[in-house]
């Protein structure tokens, strides 16, 4: 296939059209955009220093005010444990998975465990992640107001593909929490897929390879015919540039305790310090083959070494062939061989180094589609959906998307069976009929669960379903209709029906990750410095 | 509202109201025999038609049986594209099933399987089984055991009988 181009043009649009427009946020874990689409034309809205890309950044600062985006960032290492960062890891997360306990030992914020998720403690307050996320939007939507001319309410934000049900709901009601109308979650594969151009009357079939931040994705997707079909998605969310970052930080560290015998990791600032050194470092290694460390602030005398592309790449090997292992997953998902790839879309920062790229090229036996840029590509998608969502009489393309994980039930001795198999397409129902095994049974009881594993413990607990109190009768005698859904936006409803009356069954109690760690009241998020 | 368009909301509402009756071949409007290029080609088609996205800003009860009927197709479709589902599907769909039940399905199929093997007895059966693909494997001596076995179990099978005729005559 021809290289794709992409069908939109990123172009600054004139000011001052007074229509009502709905923003499409890219809510990143390093970094955030936000674009709008009017007329088919998509801008992605920069900040008033001119930067499109917006780090996702929170500071707390001593006046109680918060700073959002770069001015946060800049001053990441002054307020190592007052600036929160790549938030994206731990939302919707509990406080005992190994995700929460590897971002601990990495940043400088306090991380709490709550009853049911994690939240942070800057300044002796706690704030949940959805708070910290909320701030992180409501700051992209200043920035689009300022830019409009005036206020808007409504927005497409996207997620990992491979986001379960307690982080979509997590997003969800950070949007909600600053009153944004969060119209639809998108899957980033594949709001990146919908900027892409590819199409006309012949269908091709895409895979999104996206590597960002934090998190990695790959879906493959069926174009054509005024359609995007998913056909299957699969990914980490535990796995992205951050994880790039910390390898060269262990090795600065390493040579900085060789030279001084102290590990400046013990120290919150140094660490921060390490961090914005690695980064930088594998931001060069992207353009050349060695990069210059320059490691006299955190020894404490001049100290300078290099890194090579040869070293970093032999150290991030074992991410890489993790990704690709979860590419040949997701192709044997779809039922395709890799030679009915017609073309692959790179997405996020992390596709930028060379070593991801070749080795994308070599397992697709292509060289990746040059287009749209990677960290604006799915801002940009979502932009476009965006709008057609706000004006279905202009619909042009459907996304027809699909579950990332298989939805199970408890059932007994610790075991869970599958309700709604991985990718299968979205929005979807199931039912099942339950009925009681003891005699004046008062309630049944549904443990609800996302993962790919047979027992209860491997999979991600969404929720406790308690349906009751029923009435009192023999055993056998009631019938319950449970009706598993899922809907467009990935989220997951469990309802019950009585079979005989068709009444709902009462007493829905959703313990859900995500109903349990709202400790701000939205009316009381920090103000905004400016 | 133009007429056509209040004719096919009258019918999208209908349809949602009914959608228990409706098999997934009759949803999809597929044989029950199509192959995978036809459920998957009429499941494009439908989603073309029904898609919720399509009719954002639609009248609530529009909406709303639109999602129905639109759940309902993926449900169709995603059981209808799995051989091992659609079978379980097709056995319970003869029991008058019309949607997919993993339990209530898979006991049918079970069902299903059963009858179209010959005998009553569970251990009939399978020595009837071992019978039959020792014949395959032109094991005439092991065959003939099976089916002895077979018979104890069920001496007046008339399968079981004519198994142990033809072993003998030849």
């Amino acid at each position: 296939m021809r290289a794709s181009r992409p069908v939109v043009v990123v172009t600054v649009w004139a000011k001052g059209k007074s229509m009502a427009s709905v923003l499409g946020i890219d809510l990143g874990t390093s970094n955030s955009v936000v674009a709008v689409c009017e007329d088919g034309k998509v801008t992605v809205i920069a900040d008033a220093d001119g930067h499109r890309i917006h780090p996702s950044a929170v500071a707390f600062m001593p006046d109680g005010s918060v700073l959002v985006g770069a001015r946060a960032r800049a001053g990441m290492i002054q307020r190592p444990n007052e600036t929160v960062i790549s938030a994206k890891r731990l939302i919707g997360r509990r406080g005992e998975s190994d995700e929460v306990t590897k971002t601990r030992s990495r940043m400088g914020y306090d991380i709490v465990d709550q009853d049911q998720a994690v939240a942070v403690r800057v300044r002796g307050q706690l704030h949940s992640l959805e708070t910290i996320s909320a701030l992180i939007l409501r700051h992209l939507r200043d920035q689009a107001e300022q830019f409009l001319g005036r206020s808007t309410a409504k927005a497409v934000i996207t997620v990992p593909a491979y986001f379960d049900d307690n982080q979509r709901q997590a997003t969800r009601r950070a949007g909600q929490m600053v009153g944004l109308e969060v119209l639809r979650i998108v899957n980033e594969p594949t709001a990146a897929a919908f900027s892409y151009g590819y199409g006309g009357n012949r269908s091709h079939r895409i895979a999104v390879f996206d590597l960002g931040g934090g998190t990695f994705d790959v879906s493959v997707l069926e174009l054509g015919e005024g359609a995007l079909e998913v056909l299957a998605t699969g990914g980490d969310t535990f796995l992205g540039g951050d994880d790039f970052d910390q390898i060269i930080a262990d090795q600065m560290a390493q040579a900085v305790i060789a030279q001084t015998g102290r590990d400046p990791r013990s120290d919150a600032a140094a660490r921060q310090r390490l961090l914005a050194e690695a980064e930088r470092a594998k931001c060069v290694l992207s353009e050349h083959e060695e990069a210059d460390l320059d490691l006299s602030a955190l020894a404490g005398v001049p100290m300078h070494t290099r890194i090579t592309r040869i070293q970093f790449d032999a150290s991030i090997e074992p991410f890489i062939e993790r990704c690709l292992g979860l590419c040949n997953q997701t192709l044997n998902d779809a039922g395709l061989h890799v030679s009915e790839i017609d073309g692959v879309v790179m997405v996020g920062g992390s596709t930028r180094i060379p070593a991801v790229r070749e080795a994308v090229t070599r397992f697709f036996r292509r060289q990746p589609d040059q287009g749209i840029d990677p960290d604006l590509v799915v801002g940009v998608g979502a932009a476009l959906y965006a709008e057609q969502l706000a004006q279905p009489s202009n619909h042009k393309r459907l996304l027809l998307d699909v579950t990332p994980m298989t939805l199970r039930l408890a059932t007994v001795g610790g075991f869970t069976e599958p309700i709604i198999q991985r990718n299968a397409p979205i929005p979807t129902e199931r039912s099942r009929l339950f009925t009681t095994a003891r005699d004046h049974q008062e309630m049944v009881v549904l443990r609800v669960y996302q993962g790919e594993e047979q027992a209860e413990e491997d999979n991600t607990l969404l929720g406790e379903f308690v349906f009751g109190p029923l009435p009192k009768r023999p055993r056998g005698d009631i019938e319950i209709t449970v009706t598993f859904a899922i809907d467009t936006d990935g989220l997951v409803q469990v309802t019950a029906q009585d079979r005989a009356t068709g009444q709902a069954a009462v007493g829905r109690i959703n313990l859900s990750v995500a109903g349990q760690s709202d400790q701000t009241d939205p009316a009381n998020l920090p103000a905004a410095r400016s | 509202m133009t007429d056509a368009f209040a004719q096919w909301r009258a019918q999208v509402l209908a349809t949602a109201q009914r959608l228990d009756e409706i098999d997934y071949f009759r949803l999809l409007g597929c044989a029950p025999d199509a192959g995978p290029a036809d459920i998957r080609k009429a499941f494009r088609q439908l989603a073309n038609n029904y898609h919720p996205d399509r009719f954002v800003g639609q009248d609530e009860r529009l909406c709303r049986a639109l999602e129905a009927i639109y759940r309902r197709i993926t449900e169709a479709y995603a059981v209808l594209r799995d051989p091992a589902d659609r079978s379980a599907y097709r056995a319970g769909l003869d029991q008058g099933l019309t949607r997919y039940d993993p339990d209530q399905s898979q006991q049918a199929l079970q069902q299903s399987q059963n009858a179209q093997q010959p005998g009553s007895s569970a251990e009939g059966r399978r020595h009837f089984e071992r019978a039959q693909s020792a014949l395959a494997r032109g094991d005439r001596f092991g065959a003939q055991e099976e089916i002895r076995m077979a018979l104890l179990f069920e001496p007046s099978e008339p399968a079981f009988l004519n198994l142990a005729k033809d072993l003998q005559g030849s």
